[in-house]
């Protein structure tokens, strides 16, 4: 199935290769931390967009303080779902070492899997990554049949349940589809940082997987980072650190 | 038949002449004057005629194609994006009021009832801008090129 879907995301790719060559020797591609790539330049597999949590430095009034600069972008107030009901783009998980006793509390978002099992099962094609390793839903075409929803792992994903009101220009969202964290896209298009990496006080890394130079690898590299659930193997963008 | 015919459009002729509503065709249709002027200008009135044209007739090819470049390439220019549209053709809310797809008076809505077409578009997307600050930040103007793809570059989110 995954064999499937690459071979046709490589067909559909190839297409684009063109746009892609211009782009890449674009001299407005400067090295730093986050690159953004030109407005009318597609995405490419030349990056993985990652996030690397630090849950020792990661204060809980952080968590907090993410998940609200999260909502800000424009859910979160759904007026008559109940509480299992409500989205959650980022769940705060509180786990205890059961031999130190030590407790860590972990902010859990889509972990933008590279073998995403969402993107698997979904049966329009609505769940399905970006060539930067991105998972998104296109709600266009999600059918809300929450296929998507079991398959995840993380219980990253929502349904919504109810008609929403007064969206955000840069957040659409609606009754009936699917939806998690899209790594704040639109921001990172244009060379901004996700919304909770801005206020995790430098506890959350976020950056370019494939790059050696960036901050986040080399934070990997010297100090590592664990994928939770990694036996799954699902290569995970987003890493902590300290549990 | 057919002098009935005649004798029924003389009528018509002589009854719309005395109104002042002659058909001659040099009046905008209704709907020109119903619908909301969009609040930038463009450089050249030959910009505008072209936009208009082209719009009138392939918006909804023009919106879907950008909405699937957007959405799965990440391709953010604001020619075509849905967001630029209603930045510049609905107003920024103001402290009185804020004119959403509710509105008869929204600029698409305005049509699209007089068409009787039914879109869903604003069950997800927003249909208004954000602050009152969008429509007077943008640089006016626009600049819109309606040849070539590459000439606005301004980034959108
Ligand atoms: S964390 Fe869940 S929603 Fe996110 S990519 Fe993995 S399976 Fe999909
Ligand atoms: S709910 Fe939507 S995104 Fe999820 S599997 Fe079904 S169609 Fe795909």
């Amino acid at each position: 199935m995954s064999d499937q879907i690459n071979a046709y995301r490589r067909k559909f790719m190839a297409g684009l290769a063109g746009v892609a060559a211009i782009a890449t020797i674009a001299p407005s591609i400067v090295l730093r931390e986050v690159k953004a790539k030109a407005a009318d330049e597609a995405s490419t597999d030349s990056v993985r967009w990652g996030l690397l949590i630090d849950t020792n430095k990661l204060t809980e009034s952080a968590i907090d303080a993410g998940i609200e600069a999260c909502k800000k972008r424009g859910w979160g107030d759904e007026k008559l779902s109940n509480d299992a009901q409500d989205s959650h783009w980022i769940r705060k998980v509180k786990v205890t070492d059961k031999t130190t006793r030590k407790e860590t509390i972990l902010p859990i978002m889509c972990q933008h899997c590279e073998t995403a099992p969402c993107v698997d099962v979904c049966p329009t094609g609505a769940s399905f990554k970006r060539p930067d390793g991105v998972v998104l839903v296109d709600k266009h075409i999600c059918i809300g049949c929450r296929y998507c929803m079991m398959a995840c792992p993380y219980k990253a994903r929502s349904f919504v349940h109810e008609t929403i009101e007064n969206q955000r220009p840069d957040t659409p969202r609606g009754k009936g589809t699917v939806e998690s964290c899209d790594l704040c896209i639109g921001k990172i298009d244009v060379g901004e940082e996700p919304a909770c990496v801005k206020v995790s006080g430098g506890a959350i890394i976020f950056g370019d997987l494939k790059d050696p130079e960036s901050n986040i690898s080399k934070s990997l590299k010297e100090f590592g980072g664990t994928q939770i659930r990694a036996d799954l193997g699902l290569n995970t963008g987003v890493r902590y650190q300290g549990i | 038949m057919f002098s009935k015919f005649l004798s029924v459009t003389s009528l018509m002729l002589l009854l719309f002449s005395l109104l002042g509503m002659s058909g001659c065709g040099s009046e905008p249709p209704e709907i020109e004057t119903k619908i909301a002027k969009a609040v930038k200008k463009f450089d050249t009135e030959e910009q505008m005629i072209a936009h208009k044209a082209d719009m009138r007739k392939n918006h909804m090819d023009r919106l879907l194609h950008k909405r699937d470049q957007t959405m799965h390439e990440g391709i953010r220019t604001p020619k075509y994006s849905l967001k630029k549209c209603i930045d510049c053709h609905v107003p920024a809310p103001t402290e009185n009021k804020t004119v959403t797809h509710k509105d008869s008076e929204h600029f698409c809505v305005t049509c699209h009832e007089y068409v009787s077409v039914q879109i869903d578009c604003f069950q997800c997307h927003a249909s208004h801008p954000d602050k009152p600050e969008t429509a007077t930040a943008m640089k006016p103007p626009l600049g819109l090129n309606i040849a070539t793809e590459d000439s606005s570059t301004e980034v959108t989110q």
